[in-house]
């Protein structure tokens, strides 16, 4: 670990082949890819991988606060820092929660994007799926 | 716990159908709802009406550095704080950046949970559709 990375920065090495966090289970971490690869499977299935350094696993069962929906693995040795108790460090580092938030808005402009490409544009687009409004509705909080 | 933490901000008035943001254009700037209602309009159709005091809207443009996806408007009018310069509010109001990080996240969860589905239907009507071809060809 460089000196100068704070306490709550582990650097951890992983083996090719371990799980580094588990569907189903509440770690509470976050984990960043540093160097090597991890692929993420759903419920056996093998979902995506990456090896792009500073990929960020865990922020959806952290800021929800429910069990990982999703396992990760390591598919090489993997070089990677780990932050326990990921919500305390959180809230102590707010530059690092606006950085989770700008991948996290990212994430929504795409996915929102693609649903709205998917939506009828007329009444007389018989073919299109067409989300009922409540759902639109529910999401609350708007979509800018 | 927003709305406490914006009181300081200006506040401005958007009147009966008046608009405070418009689609395409980029403001940089963070709005809270203090009072009225406001409505969300892309392409064309409204996609939410909001009308809780300490909503927050602008926030994806912001952080993307983007323009807005969405024209925000007002039915019957309404007051909205404007914060000019949301990265230094968001630094120094640590728990607002963490509610907005977890609004993001559960509206990603919905949005990709609703896009599976839709992918899903979409795959199964082309399937529908492949079995009316080759039943056709097969008459």
């Amino acid at each position: 670990m460089p000196a100068s990375s704070p306490a709550w920065l582990k650097f951890e090495y992983f083996l090719a082949g371990t799980v580094v966090l588990e569907q189903g289970t509440r770690t509470g971490k976050l984990v960043v890819l540093k160097d090597g690869e991890f692929e993420v499977i759903r419920d056996g299935r093998f979902i995506s991988s990456t090896r792009s350094p500073g990929a960020i696993f865990g922020e959806m069962s952290l800021l929800l606060e429910k069990p990982h929906t999703a396992t990760v693995q390591a598919v090489t040795d993997v070089e990677c820092y780990v932050i326990e108790d990921a919500l305390k460090v959180l809230e102590t580092h707010p530059s690092w929660t606006l950085q989770i938030a700008r991948l996290l808005a990212q994430r929504v402009n795409n996915t929102t994007a693609a649903l709205m490409e998917a939506r009828p544009h007329d009444e007389t687009d018989h073919g299109r799926l067409i989300l009922p409004h409540y759902v639109l509705s529910d999401w609350g909080d708007p979509q800018v | 716990m927003i709305l406490e933490s914006v009181v300081h901000f200006p506040v401005t008035v958007v009147g009966p159908h008046g608009t405070l943001v418009q689609e395409g254009q980029k403001t940089g700037r963070l709005y809270v709802l203090k009072s009225g209602d406001l409505e969300i309009v892309s392409d064309g159709s409204l996609v939410a009406t909001i009308g809780e005091p300490g909503a927050i809207v602008g926030e994806i443009s912001v952080l993307i550095d983007a323009p807005h996806s969405a024209t925000v408007r007002s039915r019957h009018g309404a007051e909205v704080y404007v914060v000019d310069d949301p990265t230094a509010f968001l630094d120094a109001h640590p728990s607002i950046a963490r509610r907005i990080a977890q609004l993001l996240a559960h509206r990603l969860q919905k949005t990709t949970a609703l896009l599976v589905d839709m992918r899903q239907q979409a795959k199964e009507r082309d399937d529908l559709v492949m079995f009316d071809k080759i039943f056709a060809l097969l008459k």
